[in-house]
């Protein structure tokens, strides 16, 4: 079961996690990896949404259409909506 | 009564050379690169554009297996009759539903339940398929948008009443930076616009192939299609509509190829004997009615799957796409290779061969073209191998495989872009149910190819997905559309309902796709003869060489 608890920390482990998921399909370090700059400047295409959306399930349990990922485009903005999606339940 | 027994007779006796729209025509039309207008006007009098209508908005649309049907009897006649006047409308109109509620929607109606086209310009040279990096742009300026720059190669652009206009409303790259218009023709600012002439190409001739030149075109918001920056969703996910629909469409074109080279064999001699009883013109004829059998069948099964298993459409459009446009393709130039110089002549009793050649090849390539569809592939099939190699195969509604259910209506909200960790179609069980005669081996060889495939699109690494994957990844795509095509013909085959579902064409149809898998694995000489059999029967009574669904 995907974690219910919305602390800072458990945020950062979103963040991270969606950092690291970004640095693996565009071949850069996770420090190399802005939270706020467009996930498409690093290479992450229309295709590769599709891909972090069924890690996304795997990982929280959370399904979501690539269209979610377009609407929500930096690590910032995702793993925001990912903890929101989270705290609902 | 079969779905497109009306339109078929609208179109007359192909043959007859006083026929407006039969072959010798049509023909001339294509010599002349004129547009067949008794072809449209008999079209226009059944009716065409409001089968690409929601029946809740006045049209005749309710499920797509009756589109492809009627279409598919138009490309069987003439296929840029077909394209020019038919397959294009719906490729636009399917946007404007696609995109949802709207005013637009009404608009779109009305131009095609009026007799009216729309033309669908998303095509730029520079960008092919890549419609993600599409350059017209849709600047946004007034409260309304400036058009400025080409669209290329664009059927019926320069004649059609609406215009569906895919344009950059956004400078930034990503996937949310481009909008649609529904534009009309007759509103077009003069001076703005300007047309390019008719591009020359190889088939297609009576086709209407232009280009438009936009020069500051100013456009109110309320001709934007759908949200802002909603295009590409609206594309992708309209394309799996579309890239569904096309392939059965295009049967028609290796259905006729394959009736006139019957016939072609069944007339002459060579040789002191009928060309048909050369053992090697048997093999190529019964080699080609296979593929046409399984084309035909998959493009079938795949339409019900848009309507039964729409969550799925994603994939099961790309393969479709991808498999039954090459088989055409490669079809009717292996029966060209028949007829040898026969199929080359402009003139003479076998003139329309020539024709069909040159017509049949966009196919491949138009709207999606093989690559790309493989490429989308390679995105869901790490997910579908992970599935499909730790459960069981499972067993989809029957209404998939048999072709009279009822089906429910598109569920369009439904079409996503996800694809999902799921292909029902993929996970069919093929091997618990008894097959025809001489498939069992066939059928266990699939079966073993999509066990060892389960397992390798679970290890496909994040490099083979995108354009630059290598070239054994797009190989390992090609073979999971083959196992689909199999998968819906051993379906098809399951749930037969009368006991006179025909063994032959099942076994005919999965030796083929054994051998798309195999090059090794040749039809035996039972299975030739049973399909050469079937075939020949089936011309001298004048019967469909494939069963109507």
């Amino acid at each position: 079961m995907p974690e219910q608890d919305t602390s800072n920390a458990s945020k950062q482990t979103v963040r991270e996690w969606t950092r690291e998921r970004v640095a693996v399909h565009t071949k850069h370090s996770p420090c190399d990896v802005a939270d706020d700059v467009p996930l498409y400047r690093y290479g992450l295409d229309s295709l590769y949404a599709v891909t972090l959306c069924l890690e996304v399930q795997e990982r929280f349990g959370l399904v979501i259409e690539p269209t979610t990922i377009w609407d929500n485009p930096t690590v910032e903005k995702l793993a925001t909506f990912i903890e929101g999606e989270l705290s609902v339940g | 009564m079969a779905v497109d027994d009306e339109l078929v007779a609208l179109l007359g006796n192909p043959h007859d050379p006083e026929n407006p729209v039969g072959y010798r025509s049509c023909l001339k039309a294509d010599e002349r690169g004129e547009i067949l207008r008794e072809g449209e006007r008999r079209l226009t009098d059944f009716g065409l554009g409001a089968e690409f209508v929601p029946a809740d908005m006045g049209g005749r649309l309710r499920t797509l297996d009756r589109t492809v049907a009627l279409l598919r009897a138009v490309y069987a006649r003439d296929p840029a009759l077909g394209l020019g006047f038919g397959l294009t409308s719906l490729i636009a109109a399917v946007n404007v539903w696609a995109a949802g509620e709207g005013a637009l929607r009404r608009e779109a109606a009305d131009v095609l339940l009026g007799r009216g086209r729309i033309a669908s310009a998303y095509h730029e040279f520079a960008h092919g398929s890549d419609i993600a990096a599409a350059e017209l742009a849709a600047s946004p300026e007034c409260g309304g948008y400036v058009l400025t720059g080409h669209k290329e190669v664009v059927t019926n652009i320069g004649r059609a009443e609406a215009i569906l206009v895919y344009a950059r409303t956004s400078p930034a790259p990503g996937p949310r930076s481009h909008s649609l218009f529904l534009l009309r023709s007759a509103e077009l600012p003069a001076g703005a616009v300007r047309r390019h002439h008719r591009y020359p190409s190889v088939g297609m001739r009576s086709v209407q192939l232009g280009g438009l030149d936009f020069d500051r075109c100013r456009v109110v918001a309320d001709r934007r299609v759908g949200s802002e920056g909603a295009g590409l969703e609206i594309a992708l996910r309209s394309f799996q509509v579309t890239r569904t629909v096309i392939p059965g469409v295009l049967t028609g074109i290796l259905d006729t190829a394959l009736r006139m080279a019957l016939r072609y064999a069944l007339d002459r001699r060579l040789y002191g004997r009928p060309v048909i009883a050369l053992p090697r013109v048997r093999a190529v004829l019964a080699d080609v009615y296979g593929d046409l059998l399984l084309a035909e069948t998959f493009a079938r099964v795949a339409v019900r799957a848009l309507h039964l298993l729409p969550e799925q459409a994603v994939m099961h459009a790309a393969a479709v796409k991808y498999l039954v446009p090459q088989m055409i393709v490669a079809g009717v130039n292996n029966l060209a290779g028949l007829l040898g110089g026969s199929s080359y002549l402009r003139e003479g009793e076998h003139a329309y061969f020539q024709k069909l050649v040159r017509d049949v090849q966009p196919s491949t390539f138009g709207h999606a073209s093989g690559i790309s569809c493989l490429m989308s592939l390679l995105t869901y099939l790490p997910a579908i191998g992970r599935t499909a190699r730790q459960n069981r195969p499972r067993l989809p509604t029957e209404e998939m495989f048999r072709p009279t259910a009822p089906l429910p209506d598109l569920a369009w909200e439904r079409l996503g872009l996800r694809g999902g960790d799921v292909d029902d179609l993929f996970m069919l069980p093929l091997t618990d149910v008894p097959l025809p005669e001489r498939c069992a081996e066939v059928v266990e060889a699939i079966e073993a190819e999509r066990t060892s495939l389960a397992e390798r699109y679970a290890g496909l690494s994040p490099e083979d997905r995108g354009a630059a994957a290598r070239v054994s990844a797009y190989e390992l795509a090609r073979r999971y559309t083959i196992v689909l095509a199999a998968s819906s013909c051993v379906g098809v085959w399951r749930h037969r309902t009368s006991n006179d579902a025909n063994a032959t064409a099942t076994a005919g149809a999965l030796v083929r796709a054994a051998h798309l898998l195999d090059r090794n694995r040749e039809m035996s000489t039972q299975v030739r003869e049973n399909l050469l059999d079937e075939a020949t029967q089936r011309i001298e009574s004048h019967a469909r060489l494939c069963d109507p669904g």
